[in-house]
Order: structure tokens, then C-alpha cells, then sequence
């Protein structure tokens, strides 16, 4: 058995140092956490010698002339056992033993930050100095380590050379003033070429680098970059785009602008997470809740949402756009990680999803923000190359973007639920180039921001997905406190807007006289106004526990309000309407009326034909009765009538006038035609049908109707009204002789004559006419109480229908008279 | 006292209105005579033709009846009941007032028992169920063309034709005419050949139904007259 031992082999320098260490900014970075854990209060790093140099021709010692790069701090500085036993001892970090220096938690522990500087030069002068002590001096040339294929020789084969120097040997070998303690490091023969842009870039991670709030409590620490080669680069040039001068700390503690955003931590103990939702400056909700995460303690997160007036402020106060800044920073002991968070890094996995919901996720373009991790037990690890930190578990539980999240998503995607469903994106009316131009003139102020939704409307929603934003398991909710000024305010503003809204609505009610349709619409308006009310009460219901009583009664007071009022309208629409009704009745009453006597005036197109007919009778009768009557009276008055002819024209005004009452009776029949005054007709059926209806016509039980047709028929135009009466007359002869049974016998002598026998049983004429029948035909004769016109009329009747009439006498058929009618 | 004289075309017995309008005539210093003619009646077969209204018929009659007769006015009444079913042979009063007033051009022409929207209402209507155009014209013509001075009511057409005839100023062409028939038998023979071996009366009737050769008959007359005059008063 031999003792064997690890060796180092001279290539390991490579390995740790610019073979590991592959990014120029991460390497300065490096160094400048070392001067920040050396309690420095500032660091310089100057450029000399970047743009012309003699770099080219040298092999072994750099000159004067050759490029340069000089981190120099005030720290607490080295001597020579320091550079032996610390600085020379690979992989050896005090800091490790000491995870706070100086009040200050230490950056660097791995103890190869030292190794940037062989990436970035090719030669390394150290110079440092204790307080009272000396300065010592120690010289690298880096090539000498870098021998290959010879397995043995190690690194510690390779000597290196420390020498004290004095004071002013320092001055004159570096060109620096003297210093009471601190390091100098020159790195010279840069192994790239430092442009301007390189520079700046180098800047930007400066700028970075510190988390004041995390990273030290009361002391500053300034950097400073020294590029003289730049300055006249630099006249002219924005702040934040000249090289030369201090790095002024881009991380905001509080950007001064209103924002809406997201700040978390896990306490020291880990056992509870403490969150704050902010919109615009004002906190929404705090929340308290047990941590699960159990590896995870002392970390703080906070997110901004920047909407388009957000990121206009803040390239306004920062001097980038929040594009160019990053995304979400990673702060471990107040160092921030590069690159987690630089512009298109995207270390959360933010993107990706992004990509799957762009409407639905908020993506690095949209915010700015940090993780600050206190790590005092180094759970974090930071890969050797400075590009990050080790997935690890802890890593995992923070970062995990997928259901269980980890802690960062689990407070993220509050802020993003906020974002999308609560606040709606938080657009503005106006794009942003607009909007830019207006902001960065004199006079702006954040009262003028104009967004699409209306405040009221966006915070009662806020409201009302509150719970779904915060999203967390009741057994996990410590405490949960809605500030209550918010509630309060959307409270006001809500019955300030229903107010105003009633009181238009009362004013279009009092100001003018409303018709249905226009109360039906301020009803349908009110009642989505209650409705939305009643909504808003539902949800406010749910935040109402804390709310001063006053606040709670105005909103019943203000639906009560609306409610009642609601009631009113509906009264008044319902009385409207029936105004309205009864209006719309007697307009058609009226419209009714007027047709009516329209009726009376307009021509008789409407007028039914029977209705015709029965005018055209009337005026006929009326009118023969009326001429009648006139010269009745007029030779009457003059003297020059005679009994005749009086007796004549009565008869004929008798006549007409029956006729007249016939109409009316026989109107009703569904049969009877008056179109005409005369039509033709088969007299044979007309009598058949007269007789069957005398009864209804006369209301009388009396008399019994026989009627024998023998299969006749005669047509023959004429007035039915006329025959009626003459068969009224007969029968009522027949009647008044006091007769009970009457016999019609029918037959056609020749095919257009007909002869109609009209017998009755009753006590006959009387004997005195039985030789002179034609008398009983004459005016003023009768056999019976009448007045004598009736047979006259009768005879004038047939007459004109080409008709004749003569009394047979008595017994002929019946007991009674009987009478016949021709017709030829 | 003023003479007139009207016919009452009706086919139902108009004697009770025209011993009105003679007697109202008289009342007021107008000595109607008033004649009718029962056209569509059935009593007069003879202006029938199967019971149906013949209007050949009734023209011929109407000349051999009332030749000689100077009428200054013809009232007619509308609704003639004929029984024809097809309405281009139906008669009704407007038939007659044509045909008549043909005869007649210068006899006032009124019609009773139907008034003018009534008369086209039930052409328009006529037309609407039939689409016989040509009929409609027809009548349509003869409401238009054939000098109807006036439409009456049947309740009172008496007082119409009173007003109506008040109202008509006799002109010379009545005057010549109502002479022409005073001697209506007379034969003419001779200063106007054209006429020449007829009788007065047939000449009146020329004068009323023919305006053209009426108005030469006239102008033949004026002239001498004129002639007569101016010998006379070379005389």
C-alpha cells in the first residue's frame, strides 16, 4: 500500500479561471463583489490603454502601453500571509467561515472569483495594503500555468514572486496615489477588446449587481467606471449612456409611480408567507398563510405589472426601456445572479407560457421585478462559471412553473389573475407612442391617465374575483384583510353613480309628460340599474363584515331608493296604459261613429243588395203615397175632388202603406229578395211558401191552409210584395167572415196561364151581392167591417201584374165565398 | 203662362207624379204637360220580346207614338228591371238615354232613381266581375256623351224635372222646332229640295237628331228670311 494525494495540475488554473468564468462582465463582477466583501465603500474599475495599445508586441511584461484594466477599492486589503495562505489557496474562502463581514453579507464564497482575473488579462499586479502595514505586490503571468501535456507539473510547481513595496515605489509603479488599505488589482494584456459598447454593457450589470435593501443596511458602495479613452465619447450622451462616471443603483425599491403590483416573502422561520397586492399605489388585499414550501425561508419576491402608462414613467425615471431592463432579477445575499433576469433571459419559464395564452399570461415584456434570497446556509449554490445557480431542490420549490407551482408562480399567478381578470390588462385609451409624447411634456400629472374602463366598473370586478385571484386553501389562510378603504371606496362611488343615475331618471320623470313607451323605457333602464345594484350589494356582501354600519345603510337606503321607485314607474306605466287604452277605445268609438254618419252619406257601395232593394220599395211606396196624399189635399182644400176619386187615391195610399209594413215583416226572411221591386217568380211556389210561413209572419192558430198545386207553375215578373198583399187582403176577408179553414186550389188552364181558387168556410158574401159580385170590387164596398179598399186594390194589383180577380160566389168550394185568380 | 213639356220613361205607372209635377208646374206659372212611357212594364207587351225589354222595339214605338211631340225634357229612369242576363243586351236607362237621345238630341235628359257615384259604382263593379271592358265604355259613353243634364233620386225627381224645365230658356231652335210640329202634319214643298215632300213633323225630328242637316235646313230658312225681308222692305 502507498499513501497517495490528490494533485493539481498546473491546467487547473484554466479550468477555474477563464475556462470557467466564460462571461468578461461576470469576471468583473467578481472582482467587484471581492472589493464589496472587503468592506470597500467604493470600487473603481478604470480602462486604460483599450483602444491603443501596444499589446501586440508583448511577450512578457506588459508595458506601460498595454491594456489595462484596474479594479481598485479601499477594502481592508491584504499582506503577505494574506496572498499566501488566502489569496494563493485555490478553492480557500474565508467567507466561507463567515457568511456577514462587516455588516455585510458576503458575495463570493466559493473562492475562485479570484480567477477572473485570468480571464480577463493575461498578466495580474496585485497591489494591496493593510491599514499600517505594507504595500505587497505580487505579480501573475498566467501563461506560465499554461502548459499542456506535462502531468507533472502542478500548480504549486509554478513560483510566484511577492515583494513588499514602499509607498512611493506604489505610486510610481501604478501611477495611483497612495491609499491606506485596499486592493489593487491590474489585469493587463486584456484578452478581449473592450469597446464602448462592451463597456456599457458591463455597466448595465452593474448597475444590477447590488440590492441596497438587501445587501447592506447601512452602508453605501459606490462603483465608479474610468474609461478615459471614452470621455469625449461620453459629452453629449444621456446619463445612463456614457461610460465614465458612478454607477448609479437601478434597483428600485419603490418605483415613483403608480403601479400594480405583487410583493411576497416567506418569513425568516419559513413558516408563514406574508403577501401584498397593490393596484395603482393602493394595497388590495394582505394576505397571511402557512408556508408549505418547506426548504424555503427569507425570500422575498416583488413583481411589477407595467402597464402602458408604467412603462412609460418607467423609462422616464430609469433612463431604459423596462424591455431593455430584464424581467424578474435574482438577488442571492444582495448579489444579483446574472443572467437570470437580463433582457431575453428567460430562467422562469415565463415566455413559454406566454406563448400558450398570450391573452391569458403575462410575459416578460410586461414586467419588471426580483427574487431576493437571504441564504445563510448556502443552500443556493452558484455555479462555478457565475451563470447561475444550481437546480437544486430548493432551486426547484421556488421556480417550478407547473401544478404544485413553487413558490414564485404561486405569487406570480395572483399577480397575473389580478392583471387578466380583475383589472382587464389596465389598457389605456391611447397607444403608447401617443401617449409617450404627451407624458414627457411639461405639465403632465397621473390624473391625466385616461384608461378604457371606467374605475368604478373595473374595481367592483376587482371585487368580485378577489377570492379567485388569492386562491388559496382555507386551511392555509392565517389572515386575509381586504383593505377596507378600497371597499369603501368603490362603496361611495358606486352610490355616488347610482345616485346620479336616479336622479336623471326622476328628472326625465318630473321634467315632461311622459307617454308609455318612453316610462316603459326608463323602467327597463331602472331595473338594470337595480339589477346591477343588487349585484354589486351580492358581492359586497362578502367584504361588509368590517364596513362601518353608515356605509352598509347607504347602499340598502340607495336599493330601497331604486326599488321603490321602480314601483312607482310600474304604477305609472299601468296607469299610462289604460289612458292609453281607453284613449285608443274612444279614438275607435269615434272612428265608429264617424263611419257611421259617413255611412249615412257616402254612396251605397256598401250597402247590402237586400238593403238596396228595401230602399228602393220604400222610396217607391213612400213616395207614390206622398204624391197621393198631396193632391188629396190640395183638391180637398180647392173643393174640386170628388168622393171617387178621394176614395181612389186612400185606397192607393192604403195599399202602398201595407206595403211598406210588408216590407218590414218580410225583410227578415232569408228568401225574400227586394233588389227588385218586381222579379220573376213562380207565383205556384211563392204562395206554397207564403202560406207554410202566414203563422210566423202573423202569430195566428186560427186558420187552417189547404193548398192543392196539381204539379202547375206560372212565372211571371212582378212585385211579390204586391202579391203578398193581395193574399193578405183575401185571407184577412177570410178571417173576418169569420172563416177557420182556407182552400187554395191551383192549376194551368194553358201552359202560361195559371187559375188559383181561393175558397174559404166562412159565412160567405152576402146575398145582396150574389147578382153583382163586381161591385164588391168597387172602392168603399165591403161584406165585412173593413173600409172597402182592400178588393179594389187587390183587382189594381193583379191588373198590373196581368192578372185578373172574380168573386165565384158562395159554396162553391167551401162553405164560404170563393173567389179566382187568373193569370194569362 | 209658359208651356212645357216632359216624358217619364219608367216601367212602373208614373200618373200620381205627374199630376204633381202638372199641379206644382202650375204653382209656379208653368204649364207642364207631362207624358210617360212604360218601358220594361207588363202591360206593355208590345215593347217586349220574351218578357225581355226589346229595344228596337221600343225606338220604333217611341217614334210612331210621340212623332210630333216636341219634349223639353226626358227623364229616365235607371233601373228598367230587365230581365237579360247578358249585360251587353240588358236595357237599363242608360240604353235608353242613348238610343232616345239620338232621336232627342235637344230634350233635357235626366236621370232618376240613381245617383252619379252610384251609376259608376255599379259600372266599375259591373266591369270588376265581368272584365267587359267594352261594356263599360259603353256605358261609361253614355254617361258622358249623351247630354245628361242631371241624375235625381226617385224621392225626388218630380221637383228635378220642375227646376229643370224652369230653368230652360227657349231658343230658336225650339222655337223653330215647336212650330214645325204645331203643324206637324203639313207638308213641306218647296226652298229646301233636300226636305222636300216631307212633313213638318218629320223635319222637326231631322232638326232634333240630325244637327248638320238641321243647321243647313235653318241656315236655307234664315236666309229667306232675310231674302223676305229685304223684298219686303224693297217693297
Amino acid at each position: 500500500m502507498a499513501k497517495v494525494h490528490f494533485r493539481t495540475n498546473v491546467q487547473i488554473k484554466s479550468i477555474i479561471g477563464k475556462d470557467l468564468i466564460t462571461d468578461d462582465n461576470v469576471a468583473v463582477l467578481e472582482l467587484v463583489k471581492n472589493s464589496f466583501d472587503a468592506n470597500s465603500k467604493k470600487v473603481e474599475v478604470i480602462f486604460e490603454n483599450i483602444v491603443q495599445n501596444d499589446d501586440d508586441e508583448i511577450i512578457m511584461i506588459p508595458s506601460s502601453n498595454t491594456s489595462k484594466i484596474i479594479i481598485k477599492d479601499t477594502g481592508i486589503g491584504m499582506d503577505l500571509i494574506d496572498i499566501s495562505d488566502k489569496w494563493l489557496n485555490i478553492a480557500y474562502s474565508e467567507k466561507k467561515e463567515h457568511s456577514e463581514n462587516f455588516g455585510r453579507l458576503v458575495a463570493g464564497n466559493k473562492g475562485v472569483g479570484r480567477f477572473s482575473c485570468d480571464k480577463l488579462g493575461e498578466y495580474l499586479d496585485i497591489y494591496s495594503k493593510k491599514k499600517d502595514a505594507n504595500y505587497v505586490h505580487l505579480f501573475i503571468d498566467w501563461k506560465k500555468f499554461e502548459v499542456d501535456n506535462d502531468k507533472y507539473l502542478d500548480i504549486e510547481d509554478i513560483s510566484l514572486n511577492v515583494d513588499e513595496i514602499s509607498p512611493s515605489d506604489f505610486e510610481n509603479v501604478t501611477g495611483f496615489e497612495n491609499f491606506e488599505h485596499g486592493t489593487l488589482l491590474k489585469i493587463s494584456k486584456c484578452r478581449e477588446i473592450w469597446t464602448a459598447r462592451k463597456i456599457l454593457s458591463l455597466k448595465r450589470q452593474l448597475e444590477k449587481l447590488i440590492n441596497p435593501n438587501q445587501a447592506f443596511r447601512q452602508n453605501n458602495f459606490d462603483i465608479e467606471i474610468k474609461a478615459s479613452e471614452f470621455i469625449k465619447e461620453d459629452i453629449n450622451k444621456a446619463e445612463y449612456e456614457k461610460i465614465n462616471g458612478k454607477i448609479k443603483n437601478k434597483i428600485f425599491e419603490k418605483l415613483n409611480f403608480r403601479t400594480t403590483s405583487i410583493s411576497s416573502s416567506i418569513s425568516k422561520n419559513g413558516e408563514t408567507i406574508t403577501t401584498i397586492l397593490q393596484d395603482r399605489g393602493r394595497e388590495i388585499f394582505k394576505l397571511i398563510e402557512k408556508n408549505k414550501f418547506n426548504l424555503l425561508k427569507d425570500i422575498y419576491i416583488a413583481v411589477y405589472y407595467l402597464n402602458t402608462y408604467s412603462k412609460i414613467y418607467f423609462s422616464k425615471q430609469t433612463g431604459i426601456r423596462s424591455v431593455d431592463f430584464g424581467s424578474i432579477s435574482l438577488f442571492i445575499n444582495g448579489f444579483r445572479i446574472p443572467p437570470y433576469g437580463d433582457e431575453g433571459d428567460d430562467w422562469l419559464g415565463l415566455e413559454i407560457r406566454k406563448g400558450q395564452g398570450n391573452k391569458r399570461y403575462l410575459g416578460t415584456r410586461e414586467i419588471v421585478g426580483r427574487i431576493e434570497i437571504t441564504d445563510n446556509n448556502d443552500q443556493f449554490k452558484i455555479i462555478s462559471s457565475r451563470t447561475g445557480i444550481v437546480n437544486n431542490a430548493p432551486f426547484l420549490q421556488l421556480t417550478k412553473s407547473s401544478s404544485p407551482f413553487g413558490y414564485f408562480y404561486k405569487i406570480f399567478r395572483r399577480l397575473e389573475r389580478f392583471v387578466v381578470e380583475g383589472i382587464k390588462w389596465d389598457s389605456a385609451k391611447e397607444k403608447e407612442t401617443v401617449l409617450e409624447e404627451k407624458i414627457n411634456k411639461a405639465g403632465w400629472s397621473s390624473s391625466k391617465e385616461e384608461y378604457i374602463e371606467n374605475d368604478l366598473s373595473r374595481n367592483k370586478r376587482i371585487l368580485s374575483v378577489i377570492n379567485k385571484i388569492i386562491d388559496a386553501r382555507k386551511d392555509e389562510v392565517i389572515e386575509l384583510v381586504i383593505n377596507e378603504d378600497f371597499i369603501s371606496d368603490i362603496l361611495d362611488e358606486q352610490a355616488k353613480k347610482s345616485k346620479e343615475e336616479l336622479n336623471n331618471i326622476l328628472a326625465e320623470i318630473e321634467n315632461k309628460e311622459l307617454n308609455v313607451e318612453e316610462v316603459t323605457s326608463l323602467l327597463t333602464i331602472l331595473k338594470s340599474k337595480t339589477n346591477d345594484l343588487d349585484d354589486f350589494a351580492s358581492t359586497f356582501s362578502e367584504f361588509s363584515e368590517n364596513l362601518p354600519k353608515a356605509q352598509l345603510n347607504k347602499l340598502s337606503t340607495l336599493q330601497q331608493s331604486f326599488i321603490t321607485k321602480q314601483s312607482e314607474l310600474i304604477i305609472l306605466e299601468s296607469k299610462l296604459r289604460e289612458v292609453e287604452q281607453r284613449e285608443k277605445q274612444a279614438k275607435e268609438e269615434l272612428e265608429l261613429e264617424r263611419e257611421k254618419n259617413t255611412y249615412f252619406r257616402t254612396s251605397s257601395r256598401t250597402i247590402s243588395e237586400d238593403a238596396k232593394g228595401l230602399i228602393h220599395n220604400i222610396k217607391i211606396t213612400a213616395k207614390t203615397i206622398n204624391s197621393n196624399i198631396d193632391t188629396l189635399y190640395e183638391k180637398i182644400l180647392s173643393g174640386q175632388i170628388k168622393e171617387k176619386e178621394i176614395l181612389t187615391r186612400l185606397s192607393v195610399i192604403k195599399f202602398n202603406a201595407e206595403k211598406a209594413i210588408k216590407i218590414s215583416q218580410l225583410i227578415t226572411r232569408s228568401n225574400f229578395k227586394t233588389q227588385a221591386d218586381k222579379q220573376y217568380c213562380d207565383i205556384v211556389k211563392f204562395i206554397e211558401q207564403y202560406i207554410a210561413l202566414y203563422s210566423d209572419i202573423y202569430d195566428t192558430n186560427s186558420l187552417h191552409f189547404e193548398i192543392n198545386t196539381n204539379s202547375s207553375s206560372l212565372e211571371r215578373k212582378l212585385s211579390i210584395l204586391d202579391l203578398s198583399l193581395i193574399f193578405d187582403d183575401l185571407i184577412s176577408n177570410s178571417e173576418k167572415a169569420k172563416a177557420t179553414q182556407i182552400q187554395i186550389d191551383i192549376h194551368n188552364p194553358s201552359k202560361n196561364a195559371l187559375k188559383i181558387m181561393f175558397s174559404d168556410n166562412g159565412i160567405g158574401v152576402e146575398k145582396k151581392f150574389e147578382q153583382k159580385f163586381d161591385q164588391l170590387f168597387e172602392l168603399g164596398v165591403t161584406t165585412t167591417d173593413g173600409s172597402g179598399i182592400g178588393l179594389h186594390s187587390v183587382r189594381k194589383a193583379l191588373k198590373e201584374m196581368g192578372g185578373n180577380i172574380q168573386l165565384l160566389g158562395n159554396g162553391k168550394k167551401l162553405r164560404g165565398a170563393t173567389f179566382e185568380i187568373n193569370f194569362q | 203662362m209658359e208651356k212645357k213639356t216632359c216624358l217619364i220613361i219608367d216601367d212602373t205607372d208614373q200618373s200620381d207624379i205627374r199630376e204633381r209635377i202638372r199641379a206644382n208646374g202650375l204653382k209656379l206659372n208653368i204649364d207642364i204637360e207631362c207624358r210617360e212611357f212604360n218601358v220594361g212594364s207588363q202591360w206593355r207587351t208590345d215593347l217586349l220580346n220574351d218578357g225581355n225589354i226589346d229595344i228596337e222595339k221600343v225606338i220604333q214605338i217611341f217614334k210612331e207614338e210621340f212623332n210630333g211631340v216636341k219634349f223639353d225634357l226626358i227623364a229616365f229612369d235607371y233601373d228598367l228591371e230587365d230581365k237579360e242576363q247578358d249585360l251587353e243586351r240588358k236595357v237599363t236607362g242608360l240604353t235608353l238615354i242613348s238610343r232616345i237621345g239620338e232621336i232627342r238630341k235637344r230634350s233635357i235628359k235626366l236621370i232618376y232613381s240613381a245617383m252619379l257615384n252610384d251609376l259608376l259604382q255599379d259600372i266599375f263593379e259591373e266591369y270588376k266581375k265581368t272584365q267587359n271592358l267594352r261594356t263599360a265604355k259603353s256605358r261609361i259613353k253614355s254617361l258622358l256623351f249623351n247630354g245628361i243634364r242631371d241624375f235625381a233620386d226617385r224621392s225626388d225627381y218630380d221637383s228635378k224635372i220642375i227646376t229643370l224645365l224652369q230653368a230652360k230658356e227657349p231658343n230658336i231652335d225650339d222655337l223653330i222646332e215647336e212650330k214645325m210640329r204645331e203643324y206637324n202634319s203639313m207638308t213641306f214643298l218647296s226652298i229646301y229640295p233636300a226636305f222636300k215632300g216631307m212633313t213638318f213633323g218629320n223635319i222637326a225630328d231631322i232638326m232634333e237628331s240630325d244637327i248638320i242637316r238641321g243647321n243647313k235646313f235653318k241656315r236655307e230658312i234664315i236666309d229667306q228670311i232675310i231674302s223676305n225681308m229685304v223684298e219686303i222692305n224693297e217693297k
